[in-house]
């Protein structure tokens, strides 16, 4: 085995596994079709085909496969939110993730960590009890930890008193995990190609048919693209940063900023942080990869473009905060560095469900959040493209909540704690 | 010997002042810190590198669509935005933009101020006073290495041959919003720092910080004053 | 560090500034609740060029600026003043 091994290394021909079977051209028609090959697409695509045997189905996605958000964010999977609607949807999404690995025979690398979200001020705190009160009604594993406690705990952490944002403790919630992110996007893109999807990858989505929009706004009958037009019976629009123009494409418009976010990562490092850390006063957020990589991110970036650019200062800023909390990493060296494009909602809570147009449903406002609701999303898409009908876990989120003035407010728990 | 607390008025860096070795004098109801001790080593360091805290000075704050009209009014002279210009009674005006006035004084001879704290009434309704003499601190970073310095904290290019004597930038210094005021003390180079009086201690402690590689020091009035001439 | 030029104060660092969205139509008081919604909550986001408010923090300065969010260029940009007046009260 290892002389295999050796000589597999030293060969110069590797082959390349056949993940995703290539679809060749598109079909003139299909019942459904997926617009978007991140994990939202591709998990709806895999839980057509699973949950419900419906494997006429496209995913047309303008770029490659997870090449979007799915493959730029920072990987933390936690359900420790504030309001009754996010917490059973993050959790149930959590439930699924566990078994992933399983499901697909193959390696996510989910890893539980526990997840810290520091708190430097008295109202923190009291928000934090708040949150931790909602979670555990909710039954999910969620606490209040206090300095002395929490140091015990994390000790990597600087506890010094004489700085702008003292440590005064953490909301504490043991499930709080890290993922590979590619590997969630392959899994779900393989295991729907292998039961008969068919994966477009470079086809972008230009226009769509819509019958009867006279004075009202119609029906989705087409979709056109890079590629020529194909008829659909469903649509499914899952474009994360370019939700805004898909959706103007398709006659709407949404309440949502398209704005970057960057992260990075530094050398590998031998282990020293289990924990993910996270505060919201510093703007920060830490965990360390399974390679040693510190993976490191913050705040949005403060005003929008469509562009994937990293910028120094932005790193500057998140450096000098980093520093506050781990003094001692002041000589590690940064490696990589990136950025994607997030939808972002007044209330940072995400769309889902119907739209303005018949047969044409959404998944967008994901902004910094969305990676852990990957496979609940896919499930509750699936269901809703399969029978028409919006999940009571999504119904909080349709977009009609804008026009009845009944938003989520789900601020306090999602920015920078992703 | 004086200490500080026994002044009606104190600065918000005071403990720090003290724990750097003040001695104290009175001036506008305030205790300042008239030396550290070494008068004659301050006052050449001044010329080379040095802060001090001038928070004790007095100054006021003009606002409004009328403040250019009220303020000619009483006899003002004003400048252009972001320029300083030097009164009568060597009170500096500084326009921080076609509404706004600041007010700086060098001592506790404030003539112009009290004359505008009076003349001012509510009925002046378009031009406001702005509570500068407690909202802000003030310090004063001089010398040959002041301009070097800055780069290290601000954005905006302060070398002497750009940032011409009496031009103002409004700016963020080591992430805080300052105004910065070029205000040459005799013929030595100086910026003014006028910022929130909040946070008078971490910007204190940042340009502690930043000068140390130049080997700045911090001074007393005394050796600001000397420098004046 | 981008540089936006501040019609106030000049060439500053993009950092002191925060942006206030795009310059917009209020809608008159008596407007239908469509109109209010899409007024209150949806946006263009834009993808070309934009203008939009700006503020410049140390000097609680508000102006206009025209980018281009494909490019993160800025274009131009007015004091607000000037932009009423070319633009009228009601852009
Ligand atoms: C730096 C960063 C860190 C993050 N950290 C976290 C985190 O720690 N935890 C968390 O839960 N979430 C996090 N997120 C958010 C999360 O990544 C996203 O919400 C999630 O990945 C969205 O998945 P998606 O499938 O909807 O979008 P994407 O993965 O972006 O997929 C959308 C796809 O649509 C394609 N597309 C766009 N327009 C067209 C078109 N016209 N035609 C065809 N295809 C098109 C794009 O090419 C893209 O591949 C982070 C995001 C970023 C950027």
């Amino acid at each position: 085995m290892p002389f295999a091994l050796l000589k597999y290394g030293l060969t110069r021909r590797h082959s390349v596994p056949d993940v995703f079977p290539e679809p060749g051209e598109l079909k003139d028609s299909y019942d459904i079709v997926i617009v978007g090959g991140g994990g939202h697409g591709l998990a709806t695509a895999y839980y057509l085909a699973v949950d419900h045997g419906i494997t006429d189905v496209a995913v047309l996605e303008r770029g490659y496969i997870g090449g979007g958000n799915t493959g730029r964010n920072t990987a933390i999977i936690r359900s420790n939110y504030l309001t009754p609607e996010g917490v059973k949807f993050y959790d149930e999404s959590i439930r699924l993730y566990k078994d992933l690995s399983n499901d697909f025979d193959m390696n996510i690398l989910y890893s539980e960590r526990g997840h810290y979200t520091l708190a430097h001020t008295d109202s923190a705190i009291r928000t934090m009890r708040w949150r931790a009160e909602v979670n555990k009604h909710f039954g999910i594993e969620s606490e209040l930890v206090m300095r002395g406690e929490l140091q015990k705990m994390v000790p990597q952490l600087d506890y010094s008193e004489d700085v702008r944002y003292p440590i005064l403790g953490a909301l504490y919630h043991a499930p709080g995990a890290i993922a590979r992110h590619d590997a969630v996007a392959w899994g779900y893109g393989a295991g729907a190609a292998r039961r008969g999807v068919h994966i477009h990858q470079n086809t972008e989505v230009t226009g769509f048919e819509i019958t009867g929009a006279n004075g009202h706004a119609g029906r989705v009958t087409g979709v056109k693209t890079s590629r020529g037009t194909v008829r659909a019976g469903r649509v499914l629009q899952a474009v994360a940063g370019m939700s805004g123009e898909v959706a103007a494409m398709a006659g709407f418009r949404l309440p949502l900023k398209t704005v970057p976010l960057q992260a990075c990562v530094s050398q590998p490092l031998k282990p020293f942080l289990d924990a993910i850390v996270v505060s919201g006063s510093l703007h920060v957020y830490v965990s360390q990869s399974s390679r040693g990589e510190l993976v490191m991110g913050g705040s949005t970036d403060p005003y929008g473009v469509y562009m994937t650019r990293s910028t120094l200062d932005w790193k500057e800023g998140l450096m000098a905060h980093m520093l506050e909390l781990l003094p001692f990493i002041s000589e590690v060296k940064l490696l990589r560095q990136w950025a994607g494009m997030t939808d972002m909602t007044p209330d940072f809570a995400p769309i889902m469900g119907e739209t303005p147009v018949d047969n044409y449903y959404i998944d967008a406002g994901w902004g910094t959040w969305g990676f852990k609701a990957t496979p609940v999303c896919g499930k509750e898409n699936a269901r809703m493209l399969a029978t028409g009908e919006v999940g009571d876990l999504i119904q909080p989120f349709a977009l009609q909540r804008y026009h009845d003035f009944d938003l989520v407010g789900e601020k306090g728990a999602a920015s920078v704690g992703h | 010997m004086t200490r500080p607390e026994e002044f009606q008025r104190r600065s918000h860096l005071y403990r720090v002042c003290r724990e750097a070795g003040a001695q104290w004098r009175a001036m506008n109801g305030f205790g300042v810190p008239a030396h550290y001790g070494d008068v004659g080593g301050e006052t050449a360091a001044a010329a080379r590198l040095a802060i001090a805290d001038l928070t004790a000075l007095p100054r006021a704050g003009y606002k409004g669509w009328g403040m250019a009209d009220w303020i000619r009014d009483q006899g003002v002279s004003l400048p252009e935005p972001n320029r300083a210009l030097r009164q009568e009674d060597g009170t500096l005006a500084c326009r921080l933009s076609s509404g706004e006035l600041l007010l700086l004084a060098d001592d506790d001879q404030a003539a112009l101020i009290d004359r505008l704290g009076h003349a001012w009434s509510m009925d002046d309704a378009v031009c406001f006073p702005v509570p500068r003499a407690d909202a802000s601190a003030r310090l004063v970073v001089t010398g040959d290495d002041s301009a070097a310095m800055m780069a290290k904290m601000c954005g905006v290019d302060l070398r002497s041959h750009r940032f011409a004597d009496h031009d103002i930038a409004q700016t963020s210094v080591a992430r805080m919003n300052v105004i910065v005021l070029r205000h040459d003390r005799g013929a030595s180079l100086a910026y003014d720092l006028i910022f929130d009086s909040a946070s008078a201690v971490y910007l204190w402690g940042c340009l502690v910080d930043a000068m140390a590689e130049f080997g700045g020091r911090i001074v007393g009035l005394n050796a600001i004053d000397a420098l004046r001439g | 560090m981008k540089i936006m030029p501040c019609p106030l104060n000049g060439p500053r660092n993009i950092s002191e500034f925060s942006c206030g969205g795009e310059v917009e139509h209020l809608p008159p008081p008596d407007c239908d609740h469509a109109t209010w919604i899409d007024y209150v909550y949806l946006e263009n986001n834009t993808r070309g060029i934009v203008r939009e408010w700006w503020y410049h923090t140390p000097t609680a300065y508000w102006f206009v600026a025209e980018r281009d969010t494909r490019t993160d260029e800025i274009l131009r940009t007015w004091p607000a003043g000037e932009f009423l007046a070319e633009f009228g009260e009601r852009r």
